[in-house]
């Protein structure tokens, strides 16, 4: 694959945060386009994983049909790297906590930690430790 | 200048004060140089006995009365008198004595030596100690006094008998006036061409001028209206003024005029002698001539036109010409008029109701005149402001029927207006126990704010006019102190949380006239400032003020955003007032049908698209439905309307506002707007408030304009295809949400045009527990069926994300519930009745979800 992704936690108490990094892996620069009306990337790509390495299933999966579709072209770097943020809100919910995001929202349990990562069949990003 | 110009200028009362006064210059010299003029001895004399007019006696009245043209001096033994010539008369040669102004015989008058006057007659002065004339540079300071005399010399002026052109100014507005020079420019050029015309032309000359021989006349005239064609003023020379009435003849008067239009005539006496400040029409002082001339003045003009609109005969002709003859009057003049005749002629303007400025008359500002006349007499300013509280023939105010009539910058003058006499009534006290307007329901403080962001008015209040109630509605939103925290997510960028204030909704209804108390702090950039009042902590105005602000500045905010101020704007309450009374509103109700082409420009070229047309039919029938008593349906009429009403105001329709039309229309035509729009037509037709064929003109016009669907490109599902999966999909339990409240909220939020909800996923049966489809109002073919397609998905548990090949390419980790939606909607598109421009769409999609670009 041309670029990698490094991902970071940003994330509060309320909020889910956490920032997407692209960077080519070989060339200095690279050509980079990025479109994400559907949200396909939270709902499709994003994995979270609980402690015994099983991938969450969504509570709530949405589908969208945006009314109009919107892409950016850019070239990146490793000095200009592209960075997207993935957001939502963490909103307490009995013993669990809704992840909401415009695409999908899981029910993690108040106490137990997750990893998160990025995954395809091509590219694996680092992975983030979560403690809800 | 004209020769009219120039005759006006020297018959102008107040000329010779006004160029004595523009040579007075602030001097601090404390001596005064001055030369005698028979002998140039230089005399200083010091300025406080200079000041002295007792000692230092001015003559330039003197002098300019009789129109001297040399002092004539008698050197005696012992002394030296100074005389000027009098006029001659039958008693030979008789000379003015300047020592005593008295007129003497002089037997032999070549012992007379003559000294010509060759500087400004006010330069002279009589020294009443040494007994000589003197002339200074320096201007005297003291004020001259003029007589009603000037001496009058036909040559020097350069005047004629015959017959001139008086281009007076005419109660137009300045944009008609553009329009009538080239009017003049246009009859000028066909004139030149064609000869004939010239005569036709040449009919412009509407004063007849007599002049006679030089000599002292009376500045003061004597008027005459012979008929409605016929005006006269006559200057009469002084010698007049010794005869007996009897004994006058036309050989008494110097000069003449004769007008053929009573507007000229008014016109003509403004600038010489009503304009000026030397004349008070109402105390003509010890002067008999002034006395005179106002009695006639009353006698051939105000008084006829009191007495024709008092006597109540109806006829339009009489009130026009009155209110034209209003535009002719300085205020001192019309303050003379009776204030029941200027009461009689507000009503009367209100009963007609046409206050359009038009080409030949400034209707509004006329109108706007009026008030200040009647203001300016009426002592007592509740009895003024009551008056705007009597209802029209319509049921409604005078005050909201007026506020809507006028328009622009005359609507802002009365608005100011009555801000101004409400300043000075009692409605403003702001004591609660001494103002009965002031209750729980209409606080006199009230925490409103305003201010002007990226060059739009924005406030914390949405006003209104109930005209059943007759009061102003506003409804606040007011800060409670408590603050909530809110985020904002966007496509690559970190959240962005901003700490917002709670605020709570306060309704409240207020007296039109009830006072309002607020913040300038809070309102900086507030459109009706009152000057007054600037420098104030706090503003203090009517309810009606804080309405009328908000008509102002929505209409500011329009003219700002243009088009794209529509859909903000028909979610504001009021909106549908301001379209009752708007430019369709008063096209419709004058009867005129009105289009409009669409035109775009591809590479400098116009390209026309369409027309739209508006029959006077059409429109009223929609300011009709304005009223309906449904909140959306309502919304969506004034919408249709305010698309119209833009148009109305531009000269050509832009493609983006003729899409936004027909995509209301659209909405308008749906299967259920369609019968309540006509079941309400229907109601009005029976209660007779417009025609049955005024609806079948709205109904033609909604579908004229709505061809071409929801998107204006796009078709709107069909309603059996509807039908059928509805049924179907909800008897498997899946809740179908289109075009509620939640389903704008949800899709709004998404900026979608439809989504599919999954929510409550067991995993012991891998299922969801719950299945919505939101959609907005009357959904395109193709989001109804994408949506209903991902719905089947779901109830089939088709795999959601795999690789495809697809016209021979391999795509990996697609979307595979939006690839099979899309394909299928495309292979069934000619079934279904997709648009072309829809199939394009679709097609574009498909191939966007199988190159996904979301890593």
């Amino acid at each position: 694959m041309e670029y990698k992704r490094k991902i970071k936690n940003l994330s509060t108490k309320t909020a889910f945060v956490v920032e997407v990094m692209y960077e080519p892996t070989t060339a200095e620069k690279l050509d980079f386009e990025f479109s994400n009306n559907r949200y396909l990337l939270e709902k499709n790509i994003l994995k979270i994983i609980d402690n015994n390495g099983n991938i969450l299933h969504p509570e709530t999966i949405i589908s969208i049909k945006p009314i109009e579709s919107k892409s950016l072209k850019v070239i990146i770097s490793n000095e200009k790297p592209f960075i997207y943020t993935i957001s939502g809100t963490l909103i307490p919910e009995g013993e669990f906590v809704r992840l909401k995001l415009p695409s999908v929202e899981y029910l993690l349990t108040k106490g137990k930690k997750y990893n998160i990562e990025l995954k395809d069949q091509h590219n694996l990003s680092n992975r983030l430790v979560f403690n809800m | 200048m004209s020769k009219m110009n120039d005759l006006i200028e020297f018959l102008r009362l107040g000329r010779r004060h006004d160029e004595a006064a523009s040579k007075t210059t602030v001097v601090n010299q404390t001596k005064v140089s001055a030369t005698a003029i028979d002998t140039n001895e230089e005399r200083i004399i010091d300025r406080t006995d200079f000041n002295n007019s007792n000692i230092y006696k001015r003559i330039v009245g003197i002098l300019d009365n009789f129109g001297s043209t040399h002092f004539y001096v008698l050197p005696l033994s012992n002394k030296r008198i100074f005389y000027i010539k009098l006029p001659a008369t039958n008693s030979g040669n008789q000379y003015l004595n300047l020592e005593d102004n008295k007129s003497e015989h002089v037997a032999d008058p070549s012992l007379l030596e003559p000294i010509e006057i060759n500087e400004a007659t006010n330069e002279y002065f009589y020294d009443m100690i040494r007994r000589e004339v003197l002339h200074t540079s320096e201007i005297l300071e003291e004020t001259n006094v003029f007589l009603d005399i000037v001496f009058f010399n036909p040559e020097k002026i350069n005047i004629e008998s015959g017959s001139y052109e008086y281009k007076y100014s005419k109660p137009i507005t300045p944009l008609y006036k553009v329009l009538n020079m080239l009017f003049d420019i246009f009859k000028y050029i066909i004139s030149s061409i064609v000869s004939s015309f010239l005569l036709a032309f040449e009919t412009n000359k509407n004063v007849e001028i007599t002049v006679r021989k030089k000599g002292s006349i009376y500045l003061i005239p004597s008027i005459l209206v012979v008929d409605e064609k016929t005006f006269c003023i006559n200057y009469y020379y002084t010698s007049s003024g010794k005869k007996m009435f009897y004994q006058i003849s036309d050989e008494d008067i110097a000069i003449k005029l004769r007008f053929d239009d009573k507007y000229a005539f008014l016109s003509y006496l403004n600038a010489t002698i009503f304009s000026q400040d030397v004349f008070n029409y109402s105390d003509t002082g010890n002067s008999s001539r002034r006395f005179e001339f106002v009695e006639n003045f009353q006698k051939y003009i105000i008084a006829p036109m009191e007495r024709k609109i008092l006597s109540g005969s109806g006829y339009s002709g009489d009130f026009r010409e009155a209110m034209t003859t209003l535009y002719y009057l300085t205020d001192s003049v019309a303050l003379s008029i009776d204030n029941n005749c200027l009461w009689r002629l507000f009503e009367e303007a209100i009963r007609i109701g046409n206050f359009a400025n038009t080409q030949h008359q400034a209707s509004e500002n006329i109108f706007i005149k009026l008030l200040e006349f009647i203001a300016e007499k009426e002592t007592s300013k509740i009895v003024f402001l009551n008056r705007f509280l009597q209802k029209t023939e319509k049921k409604i105010t005078y005050l909201e029927f007026l506020y809507d009539k006028l328009d622009g910058d005359n609507n802002t003058q009365f608005v100011k207006f009555i801000h101004k006499i409400w300043k000075e009534s009692i409605y403003r006290e702001t004591d609660p126990d001494k103002n009965r307007f002031i209750t729980a329901q209409s606080p006199v403080l009230l925490d409103y704010r305003s201010s002007k962001k990226l060059g739009f008015h924005v406030d914390n209040a949405a006003i209104d006019w109930n005209s059943d109630s007759e009061l102003i509605e506003i409804a606040i939103d007011i800060k409670t102190g408590t603050t909530y925290e809110h985020t904002t997510y966007g496509l690559g960028q970190a959240p962005n949380t901003t700490t917002e204030e709670t605020t709570v909704l306060h309704n409240y209804a207020y007296h039109p006239f009830a006072p309002i108390v607020i913040l300038n702090a809070d309102n900086p950039t507030f459109i009706l400032k009152d000057k007054e009042q600037q420098g104030e902590l706090f503003t203090i105005l009517p309810a009606f003020v804080l309405l009328a602000r908000e008509k102002k500045a929505f209409w500011e905010n329009v003219v700002t955003a243009g088009e794209y101020a529509i859909d903000i704007a028909t979610t504001l309450s009021g909106v549908g007032n301001i379209l009752k009374v708007g430019r369709l509103a008063k096209l419709a109700e004058a009867g005129y049908t009105f289009t409009r082409t669409t035109a775009k420009v591809a590479t400098g070229v116009k390209a026309f698209v369409g027309v739209v047309e508006v029959s006077s039919g059409a429109g009223n029938a929609l300011i009709k439905l304005l009223d309906i008593n449904d909140t959306d349906l309502g919304r969506e009429i004034a919408r249709y309307l305010f698309y119209l009403e833009m148009l109305s105001l531009s000269g050509e329709l832009s493609v983006a506002l003729h899409n936004g039309l027909k995509k209301s229309a659209r909405l308008l035509t749906n299967s259920k707007n369609k019968v309540k729009i006509e079941k309400k037509l229907d109601e009005l037709v029976e209660s007779g408030k417009i025609s049955s064929a005024e609806k079948e003109e709205l109904i033609e016009n909604l579908k004229k304009m709505a061809d071409g669907g929801y998107n204006p490109n796009f078709s709107i599902i069909n309603e059996k295809v509807r039908l059928y999966w509805t049924k179907y999909l909800t008897k498997k339990g899946v809740v179908i949400e289109i075009g509620t409240e939640e389903a704008k909220r949800m899709l709004n939020k998404r900026n979608a045009d439809g989504l599919f909800i999954m929510r409550g996923y067991n995993s012991e049966t891998n299922s969801f527990k719950e299945r919505i489809i939101y959609l907005h109002e009357d959904p395109s073919t193709s989001a109804f069926l994408e949506e209903t397609y991902h719905a089947l998905q779901s109830l089939e548990g088709v795999q959601m994300y795999k690789d495809i090949t697809y016209k021979g390419t391999l795509y990996e980790n697609v979307d595979n519930w939006e690839f099979l939606a899309k394909k299928r909607i495309l292979d069934e598109a000619q079934q279904n009745g997709i648009s072309y421009e829809e199939y394009l769409l679709v097609e574009k999609q498909l191939d966007e979800v199988l190159k996904n670009k979301y890593y």
